[in-house]
């Protein structure tokens, strides 16, 4: 059979239009549930300024698990998520710092560059960096 | 009475009811508590009266691994009062826990409670001079516990060091041995060997100047300190061809020391005031002994998480850039040149040192360096006072191990013929890993405060995990039931001999966390109770 131009153009037109609809639609589902996941967990911030180098232990604490299980370990966290639903940043702090003062009471806590940081603190600074 | 053993003639008979080797802390003790007895007591001391070259060299060895900032020369000390004369003072039992747990790795722990030695904890404190036997912190701050980083708890407590002056035993009793009639001292009188038979136990002896001297005794006591003990009874099994104290292969094996060093830092919240750990508080005494305060886990957590025991001093630390120090140094001259100034105008004498200056140097210093003056005495009104940040320095107990362990070397001679000691010693690594843990807890109990974080000191920094060591050489004898768990039964007496002793921290079966010298007393005075009822019976 004798291959057509127009055939030829089709077919390359369709690998590439897949292609591309594959990977935006892949990018588009995976930033909304970033984002989603960024705008659910923006009112932790309010912590920030409490932990001692956030952004040394956020890198290096997202470097060590990766962003998938960062997002795991904040689902996982139902104390953090009530937390953000706390309107009033003042009490949300207070209770984000009662939070962290728990993990570290029930020994949940990790070594991230030489800082003994409370799980929840990681998982704060980690968000807050990625 | 004082004898110098160099001497070829005109010396008492060497025949005794007890030999003593070594007259450092433990050797005085128990010719001390002894006297009343009325034994006849030889105390061999390898030196004299102050120090001297040639003896310390007899100190000499080798160490494979810790070496850094280590040497067997001058860690000990050879002449009267022993290593007592740069002991740092610091003093306090070891703790219960010490006593009822076994180290691991198939050793045995200590063979009796801590109990066993409460009364001679007691009396160890008169040899020592620190007063009352008081270690509970709480009490020693008449309940004003404000000073306390963390309120005592089911997992952390605040605990007490009490300073010696520190007690030189040889300044401190020389005169009661000098004067003693049944006391004699042989000054410069070197044991080679120690022997053990139905005709009694023997020492042999030796001078640096070639006189020997075999001493008789009903019971010969080893109390020369870890090494050189060892070393005296590694020697005299090779040259008779015995194994006293090594039926179970244990002798010279499981040298311990207390690691010390960096393990972190505590980061404040906020700046923390005048509490009672800063070295520079002075205001913590009991009866005119200054107290030290440190923190350490609670033996019920310890025990819980079969961690090491230790204790951290909390030394407070300061990042001060140079720019700021050199404004503290200029700010300092200035300050000193203006009471120059003013010395001068009201006619008083100011002391010269190195050029002699005039008016204008000091006026003219004042007013180059008043913008310090000023910016420093700024900094001191607005600053917070406290400190932000304090150094945790651990001091752990180190386990037994079989893998550290004085051996004799086997073509280094001293100037006696002795065969010089060999010390292979390294800081395990599930040590140090213990170490770490233990940081880690402390950071969650900070955390859990609310009142900072812990930083730990980096690993891979040397300075710090590479660890110093405290000088305080322990085991190498341990003290066992059995013969084939230890070296010395629970009485120190050598297995396998009829009455050789050991006076020493040689016989620690696990070290715990507190400076050895008040144990090392404290058994010494259980060992002459053990010997005053064998003489007489």
């Amino acid at each position: 059979m004798k291959l057509r131009r127009r055939h030829l153009l089709l077919t390359g037109g369709a690998t590439v239009g897949l292609g591309v609809l594959g990977y935006g639609g892949s990018v588009a589902v995976c930033s909304t549930s970033k984002t989603v996941t960024a705008k659910m967990i923006r009112p932790l911030f309010v912590a920030i300024g409490d932990i001692l180098e956030p952004e040394i232990i956020g890198r290096a604490w997202l470097s060590r698990i990766g962003t998938r299980a960062l997002h795991t370990r904040i689902h996982q966290r139902t104390d953090l998520l009530a937390a953000t639903l706390i309107p009033d940043p003042a009490q949300r702090r207070a209770e984000l710092s009662d939070v962290i003062r728990r993990d570290f009471a029930r020994d949940e806590t990790e070594v991230v560059e030489n800082w003994v940081v409370s799980e929840a603190e990681a998982i704060i600074a980690g968000a807050w960096v990625s | 009475m004082f004898f110098d053993g160099r001497q070829q003639s005109g010396l008492p008979e060497t025949d005794y009811d007890l030999i003593i080797v070594g007259a450092g802390p433990a050797g005085i003790t128990l010719a001390l508590e002894l006297e009343s007895l009325g034994l006849r007591i030889a105390l061999l001391e390898s030196g004299g009266q102050e120090y001297d070259d040639d003896a310390q060299r007899l100190n000499e060895g080798r160490i494979e691994g810790n070496d850094d900032e280590y040497d067997l020369q001058f860690s000990r000390l050879r002449w009267l009062g022993g290593t007592s004369n740069h002991w740092g003072g610091h003093c306090a039992p070891l703790d219960s826990i010490d006593f009822e747990r076994s180290p691991g790795g198939g050793l045995s722990g200590w063979p009796f409670g801590r109990t066993e030695l409460e009364p001679y904890y007691k009396k160890a404190h008169d040899y020592c001079e620190l007063g009352a036997y008081r270690y509970n912190a709480a009490e020693l701050v008449y309940g004003d516990t404000s000073g306390f980083l963390l309120h005592d708890n089911d997992k952390v407590e605040t605990t007490v060091i009490r300073q010696s002056p520190p007690t030189r035993f040889g300044e401190k009793y020389s005169d009661r041995l000098e004067q003693s009639a049944n006391i004699h001292v042989w000054f410069w009188t070197n044991v080679i060997t120690v022997r053990s038979d139905d005709s009694g136990e023997w020492a042999e002896t030796r001078t640096l100047n070639g006189v020997n001297r075999r001493f008789k005794g009903k019971a010969v006591v080893l109390a020369a300190g870890a090494i050189e003990n060892t070393r005296i009874v590694l020697f005299s099994n090779q040259q008779g061809g015995t194994r006293l104290g090594d039926e179970g292969g244990l002798l010279g094996k499981c040298y311990m020391d207390h690691p010390s060093a960096g393990a972190g830092f505590i980061h404040f919240n906020r700046p923390v005031g005048d509490l009672v750990y800063w070295s520079d508080s002075s205001a913590h005494a009991d009866e005119g002994v200054p107290l030290h305060f440190v923190l350490r886990l609670t033996e019920a957590e310890i025990a819980k998480r079969n961690l090491l025991n230790f204790q951290y001093y909390l030394v407070p630390f300061a990042d001060v850039p140079q720019k700021v120090r050199d404004r503290w140094r200029a700010a300092k001259t200035g300050v000193t040149s203006l009471k120059n100034v003013a010395k001068r105008l009201l006619g008083r004498d100011i002391p010269v040192i190195g050029t002699p200056r005039t008016f204008s140097d000091d006026y003219c210093d004042f007013i180059a360096n008043a913008d310090a003056i000023a910016a420093v005495q700024a900094e001191r009104i607005f600053a917070q006072p406290g400190h932000k940040r304090v150094l945790l320095r651990f001091e752990s107990e180190e386990r037994p191990h079989r893998t550290n362990f004085v051996a004799l070397d086997p073509s280094e001679r001293d100037a006696l013929g002795m065969p010089r000691p060999v010390l292979h010693w390294a800081t395990a690594e599930d040590d140090l890993a213990a170490i770490r843990e233990t940081v880690q807890v402390f950071g969650n109990i900070v955390g859990a405060a609310g009142i900072g974080r812990v930083q730990l000191e980096d690993h891979d920094d040397d300075p710090y995990w590479g660890t110093t060591t405290a000088w305080h050489q322990l085991g190498c004898m341990r003290m066992a039931e059995s013969p084939t768990s230890g070296v010395v039964d629970a009485n120190c007496r050598l297995h396998g001999s009829n009455a050789i002793y050991v006076a020493s921290g040689a016989v620690f079966p696990t070290s715990g966390r507190a400076n050895p010298t008040l144990t090392i007393v404290a058994l010494t005075l259980r060992l002459a109770d053990h010997l005053s009822e064998r003489m007489q019976g």
